[in-house]
């Protein structure tokens, strides 16, 4: 027998990272398609959907995604010659480029901030792989980077350490915009 | 006009579908509607950022309704499509009943 209710994870998840203005509506119109016979499995499908094209029909999310990106990329080789791949180096370009991303975005920012944040992970990883004395990794990167000198080879302790502050650092600064709002409202009051 | 201003196919679906409905097009008949004449399952997440597109356009208004009980206490929202969205949707027709004239392959339903 169908429980009666929609699932509720499923509508966390659009409540909090939909990133159209009409999700209440579209919950609405779920929760009345539900009601009339549909499954949990279509429930889930149309919620997924729904964030999905959500975040790529928003186009402030899609401009402060690429935003997030330049940001990223040009303060990580403008201070790489000068820090290295340390812990500073992640934590300014994390805290920039999070920022970047959350000034941008509309007021439903958080799946464009979980595709960056995802997305760096994922850039982290690779350049991990590719500066790992590991034998395939170092064929691999020969052969699609040929004749460019390898970064500096990390230990897979600092990759990770650099890895979690990076995130920890986007996020951190992800948050600071609706502070700096709170604090203006305040002084305005 | 500009090319944002121009129709996707699925927003030319999507507005016929409202004009076909009238005053009930809200997004459930709107998703169930496009079900039937198109023979495909439909993502209600599409559908509205079909209409939030048209809403930009200036092709389509809409109003909150009265929140039900099946719909967990939450409103629905009517869409209604406006003077300048009937006027896009007929240059549509004419601009592609132009590009349909004088095909064989179409006209002997080969295609």
């Amino acid at each position: 027998m169908k429980a009666n209710q929609p699932p509720t994870v499923a509508k966390w998840l659009l409540r909090h990272l939909g990133s159209s203005t009409n999700n209440e509506t579209i919950l609405g119109d779920l929760d009345e398609r539900y009601r009339q016979g549909r499954s949990v499995a279509w429930y889930w499908k149309q919620v997924m959907t729904a964030v999905i094209v959500g975040m790529c029909n928003s186009r402030d999310n899609v401009e402060a995604f690429i935003a997030g990106w330049v940001a990223f990329w040009t303060l990580f080789n403008a201070l790489f010659p000068l820090l290295g791949r340390c812990t500073v180096l992640v934590s300014v370009v994390g805290f920039i480029s999070g920022l970047t991303v959350a000034c941008m975005s509309n007021g439903r920012r958080w799946m464009a901030l979980l595709l960056f944040s995802s997305t760096v992970a994922f850039y982290w990883v690779c350049l991990g792989i590719i500066s790992s004395p590991y034998e395939p990794a170092v064929r691999f990167y020969k052969l699609m980077a040929l004749g460019l000198s390898r970064s500096a080879q990390v230990s897979n302790e600092t990759l990770v350490g650099n890895l979690i502050v990076l995130t920890l650092f986007i996020w951190f600064g992800a948050s600071v915009p609706p502070a700096r709002k709170a604090t203006l409202q305040g002084q305005k009051a | 006009m500009t090319k944002h201003d121009q129709l996707g196919s699925f927003e030319l679906m999507v507005i016929l579908v409202l004009i076909r409905l009238g005053d009930n097009a809200y997004g459930v008949p709107i998703s169930i509607e496009l079900e039937k004449r198109t023979g495909r399952d439909v993502a209600i997440g599409s559908v509205y950022a079909a209409l939030e597109r048209l809403e930009d356009k200036g092709f389509v208004t809409s109003e909150l309704g009265e929140p039900t009980p099946e719909r967990g206490g939450r409103a629905k929202k009517y869409f209604h499509v406006t003077a300048r969205g009937l006027k896009e949707v007929r240059e549509t027709q004419r601009s592609l009943v132009k590009l349909w004239n004088g095909l064989p392959e179409l006209e002997r339903g080969k295609a």
